[in-house]
């Protein structure tokens, strides 16, 4: 992080510099002529080479006609070439293309690689025929760069070109005419010309080449015959060539078309079963309902993984007609496809799959019940409440830990005070556990948290003890004033336990409205229960609800009553949190205690940095000690910074 | 240059096709019968450009038990050693082979997947060329430079059906991924506003003094230079990739790249982009705002957030916001109480692992495109490109996200794209 830091403010000083970088960009309209003849004239001058770099990058926006025979000069400069080429490629007026085709003849090695390509760039048909020679160059280089620009450009004669240089080249040479064939597909798609694009797809698939390229060249001829395509594509699936079965893969996810999803559905079944699970997997990707009848007959496949390969697609594809076959599989002995399963309960989406997810919650198989009551509850079918609650009377404990954990799911505002009573009437350890952390997760999506707190204020009297230290500890998940009240009765309850968990729940308790609680706790508690609530006190200073000057109060309650390092150390990062000069001159009272400096400079430049603009040299003092004092290297980049902002703000 | 051959995914599937059916796609979780991973399952891999954040990667990745490096690229001596020793290390072996040209990794057929982790000019040009030799890639951001080398970088990977995923791991990272769902899920409501976090400043266009150059097995500066325009020898172009203009992208592009990704992802415009970019009169690029056809806009902004590549997505019934290191907030607050549930929900409909290179990983093997593949990144990174063309010209812009182009400023049209050096020619 410190190197990053670094980094960045390395940047941050080069922003002056890209400033006049960049000016030269915002020019007038009217001047651009004037700025062109000047560019051109340091490009003919005896200029240093960077001063030409620049004005060829300049001239690569605003440049026309009357740059090129400058910009042409230097094709052939070893440093500028690059360059040039770039001013070149912009320039839209042809004769920058023509000034490119006849330097050609006159260079050789990366240069002529580079003016080639700029002019494949270009995709000016006319420079086919001076680029065709070079496919047949005894540099590998330079053949292959001149294949990919023909391509690039394309049209009929780049494909004529293409086809008669891979018919007769050499094996070595065959993958980058190849290449340049892929390119040239592109670009006859691009311009329409699907019957030439496709012509020269077909020429590549039947080339002996790369099945990497074999498959680059069968994805168009798939894509570009439309619904003819699926029979191309189904081939590639018996194929035994990787290559060619993963571009099927790739393109049963791609390609559009019922005809692909029939094709591809029908080949399934016979294909060996290693290649049935991905396959399955791309259906599932594809979306296409139309697969659904092959995915379901896959899921009584022999083999285990066609099975949760169908599953999951399941999940994907299906509709409530899947239901019953998920709901079995759910219960199966095979872990992964009882997940896979189970999955699909929860996620796939309708109406007519909640439907029949909430009649099997009646389902007289009570491993199938206990599935369907999961699955309401992680679809958060308000409608199963009452299935639901019924359930807390079933025999069988599974099933009602499932609709205790499904009602902590479902349960909206409405049904708090019918979730609590659960709660209230859990007899077992493990039960009440599990209806605590349900109404804690109903609780978590209700927005009015006063809701809450009613639902639990109103059911604290009836309460035995064991639920009543859960409706406290649950006051903690609504801390409204209400709840607080509770609490604060709580504290003087009669069960020891209750009142322990009323002084647990106080010390985390989210809101300041607990400060002055806990500050009595910490003046007048016994020494087990004055640490923890002077911590819990000092914990809400980092509230965002408090000004500055309630901060600093609290934190002068609560700088008296530190006795251990422990204590001033949690104290400090309360004082981080506040913009005050007394907190700044609090923390840094601190500072010569050795074991807290370095905690001592992390308040410090916390608060430094809130107020480097509004009281500069403080700040700047202050962290100029910092510095001296501190071992820290990871957090003095920090420091400096901030006290270096306030020099400056001071006018120091 | 050492290579040596042993038994990998690609040489096994390719031997045994000839032989019999076979599985061509295995199942995650096959081993050999020793309880390790079994070759047809294995994904061999090389690595071009390992510094400080290509060993972090390469640790993510080895981390994998499906995962094979048997070699190291990079025109740095002490990164290629470093590296070498690294891999070494962890095989228990010193089998892993060095090379300084990426050509030559890349004409090694037992390879499948290439990691690019060198800085920002490289990027895209090795990106294409692993492709364009057969190999699937995870390349670092930002992968590309500008609009031309995305849209080279996306081609690349369609026509040549390879698997491609951005370094943006934010979008698989549970947090992020929760507070992106939150919004495409219509928690927040209409949204209004996406804030991201970027990076203040640019590099500049200076040549640093020449210097004599180090000797090639050293430092070999004109692959180190790679595609980007001649400048003579410094030290401190190879020590910094901040020290010029055509080594560094700029800092739209540092963190855009994730956090504009994100906001894409949130506004469900992964595959189209903003229409209109709003210069914010100074030089930072603080306050760049960028519009949706929509209405909704994209504010950059270096402050406001805890963490690095910090984003925030306001919607007209709620906002959430998330950054490195930091948990997200909502408000309202009742929002953090759908986080399993949303999470779960994700990981079962898409099917993807809330971990990058695992997603990456599942896909080399299933043949489906990753989360932040070459089409997502490129759009993503249009508005890193063209938020730095807006501050270069220091004037609004009109853009077209479908045909990636300006409409009606013919000088930023012509930004688009710097030709490269060759030989390393798009």
């Amino acid at each position: 992080m410190k190197n990053r830091d670094n980094r960045f403010g390395v940047l941050a000083a080069l922003v002056a510099l890209l400033a006049g970088t960049f000016a030269s960009y915002a020019q007038p309209a009217q001047n651009v002529t004037a700025e062109e003849e000047a560019l051109v004239g340091t490009l003919t001058s005896g200029a240093e080479p960077f001063e030409k770099d620049k004005a060829c990058r300049r001239l690569a926006v605003i440049g026309t006609a009357r740059a090129v025979p400058a910009l042409a000069a230097l094709l052939a400069d070893d440093q500028l070439t690059g360059m040039a080429r770039h001013a070149l490629l912009n320039i839209p007026d042809a004769a920058a293309g023509e000034a490119l085709c006849a330097a050609l003849p006159k260079l050789t090695g990366t240069k002529l690689i580079g003016v080639i390509s700029t002019i494949g760039r270009r995709g000016e048909s006319s420079a086919v025929k001076a680029l065709a020679p070079f496919i047949a160059s005894p540099d590998d280089e330079v053949a292959a760069t001149a294949a990919r620009a023909i391509g690039r450009i394309g049209g009929g004669d780049s494909r004529r070109v293409l086809e008669s240089a891979l018919a007769i080249a050499p094996r070595s040479r065959r993958a980058a005419v190849a290449e340049g064939c892929i390119e040239g597909i592109r670009a006859l798609t691009d311009r329409g010309a699907t019957k030439d694009a496709l012509a020269l797809a077909d020429t590549v698939r039947r080339s002996r080449v790369p099945a990497y390229l074999v498959a680059a060249a069968t994805r168009a001829a798939v894509l570009l015959r439309g619904e003819a395509g699926a029979l191309v594509l189904a081939r590639q699936l018996d194929s035994p060539e990787p290559e060619l079965f993963q571009m099927a893969l790739l393109l049963t996810r791609e390609a559009p078309g019922a005809a692909i999803t029939r094709a591809v559905s029908e080949r399934l079944g016979r294909l060996p079963v290693e290649r049935q699970a991905p396959l399955l997997a791309a259906l599932g990707d594809r979306g296409d309902a139309g697969a659904l009848p092959v995915v379901l007959a896959a899921v009584d496949s022999t083999d285990g993984t066609v099975r949760v390969a169908a599953l999951k697609a399941l999940a994907q594809l299906g509709n409530g007609s899947a239901v019953p076959v998920l709901l079995a599989a759910a219960s199966s002995e095979n872990a992964s496809e009882a997940e896979a399963a189970q999955i699909a309960l929860a996620t796939l989406p309708g109406d007519d799959v909640d439907t029949a997810v909430l009649e099997a919650l009646s389902a007289g198989d009570a491993r199938v019940r206990r599935i369907a009551i999961e699955a309401a509850g992680q679809r958060r079918l308000v409608e199963a409440n009452p299935a639901l609650l019924k359930a807390m009377d079933d025999a069988d404990g599974s099933i009602r830990s499932a609709a205790i954990a499904a009602l902590g799911q479902t349960t909206g505002p409405d049904g708090l005070a019918a979730l609590v009573d659960v709660l209230l009437s859990r007899t077992s350890t493990d039960e009440l556990g599990q209806a605590e952390s349900a109404v804690a997760s109903a609780f978590s999506r209700v927005a009015d948290k006063r809701v809450c707190a009613s639902a639990l204020t109103a059911a604290m009297a009836r309460a035995e003890v064991a639920p009543r230290c859960a409706l406290i500890r649950l006051t903690g998940a609504a801390p409204t004033d209400e709840a607080l009240g509770a609490v604060r009765a709580a504290l003087r309850d009669g069960q020891a336990e209750v009142r322990a968990a009323a002084f647990r729940v106080l010390c985390d308790w989210a809101t300041p409205a607990a400060a002055p609680d806990l500050l009595e706790l910490a003046r007048g508690g016994p020494d087990t229960e004055r640490t923890a609530a002077l911590r819990g006190y000092m914990r809400l200073i980092g509230s965002p609800d408090l000004s500055p000057e309630q901060k600093m109060a609290m934190c002068n309650e609560a700088s008296a009553l530190c006795r251990t390092t422990e204590d001033i150390d949690a104290l400090l990062s309360g004082l981080a949190t506040v913009a005050s000069l007394d907190a700044l001159n609090m923390a840094m009272s601190h500072l010569d205690n050795a074991p807290l400096t370095n905690k001592v400079s992390f308040a410090a430049v916390c608060i430094g940095e809130l107020l480097e603009q509004t009281h500069p040299a403080e700040v700047a003092a202050a962290m100029e000690r910092v510095l001296k004092a501190m071992n820290n290297p990871g957090m003095e980049r920090r420091v400096r910074s901030c006290m270096e902002r306030a020099q400056k703000a001071a006018g120091q | 240059m050492s290579r040596p051959r042993s038994m990998t995914r690609r040489t096994f599937l390719a031997r045994s096709a000839a032989l019999a059916a076979i599985p061509y796609v295995v199942p995650s979780g096959a081993r050999g019968a020793d309880g390790s991973v079994a070759p047809s399952e294995r994904i061999t891999m090389g690595a071009i450009g390992i510094g400080g954040r290509g060993t972090y990667d390469l640790q993510w990745f080895m981390r994998n038990p499906d995962v094979r490096f048997v070699a190291m690229c990079d025109a740095r001596r002490d990164r290629r050693e470093a590296a070498k020793a690294l891999v070494d290390q962890a095989y228990g072996n010193t089998d892993c082979a060095t090379y300084i040209d990426p050509r030559e990794m890349l004409a090694r057929d037992d390879i499948d997947a290439v990691l690019i982790a060198t800085s920002d000019r490289w990027h895209a040009m090795a990106s294409i060329m692993a492709m364009r030799a057969g190999k699937d890639v995870f390349s670092e951001k930002p992968c590309a430079m500008n609009v031309g080398e995305s849209q080279a970088l996306a081609e690349t990977a369609r026509e040549f059906g390879r698997i491609f995923q951005a370094g943006t791991q934010r979008r698989s990272e549970p947090n992020f991924v929760f507070i992106v769902q939150l919004a495409r899920l219509g928690y927040l409501g209409k949204l209004k506003t996406l804030t991201a976090h970027i990076v203040h400043g640019f590099a500049p266009h200076v040549w640093l003094p020449a210097q004599p150059e180090p000797p090639k097995d050293e430092v070999d500066y004109d692959l180190y230079l790679g595609p980007v325009p001649w400048h003579p020898y410094n030290r401190g172009y190879v020590d910094s990739r901040h020290a010029h203009a055509d080594l560094w992208a700029g800092g739209l592009h540092e963190w855009g790249a994730h956090t504009f990704d994100l906001c894409q992802f949130a506004n469900d415009t992964a595959h189209t982009g903003p229409v209109e970019f709003v210069y914010p009169n100074n030089d930072t690029s603080e306050g760049l705002t960028a519009r949706y056809a929509n209405g909704v806009e994209l504010v950059m902004t270096a402050s406001g957030f805890p963490g690095t590549c910090g984003v925030r997505f306001t919607g007209e019934d709620g906002v959430t916001e998330c950054s490195d290191g930091h948990d997200p907030t909502a408000t309202p607050a009742s929002l953090l109480g759908e986080r399993d549930r949303i999470l779960r929900d994700y990981v079962a409909k898409t099917r993807r692992s809330l971990d990058h290179v695992r997603d990456f990983l599942d896909c080399v093997k299933s043949r489906r495109q990753p989360i932040a593949n070459a089409d997502v990144a490129r759009k993503a990174h249009n508005i890193c490109h063209v938020g730095a063309i807006c501050m270069a010209l220091k004037r609004d812009l009109r853009w077209d996200p479908d045909r990636e182009e300006f409409i009606g400023d013919d000088e930023a049209n012509r930004m688009r794209f710097r030709a490269n050096r060759a030989p390393w020619v798009l």
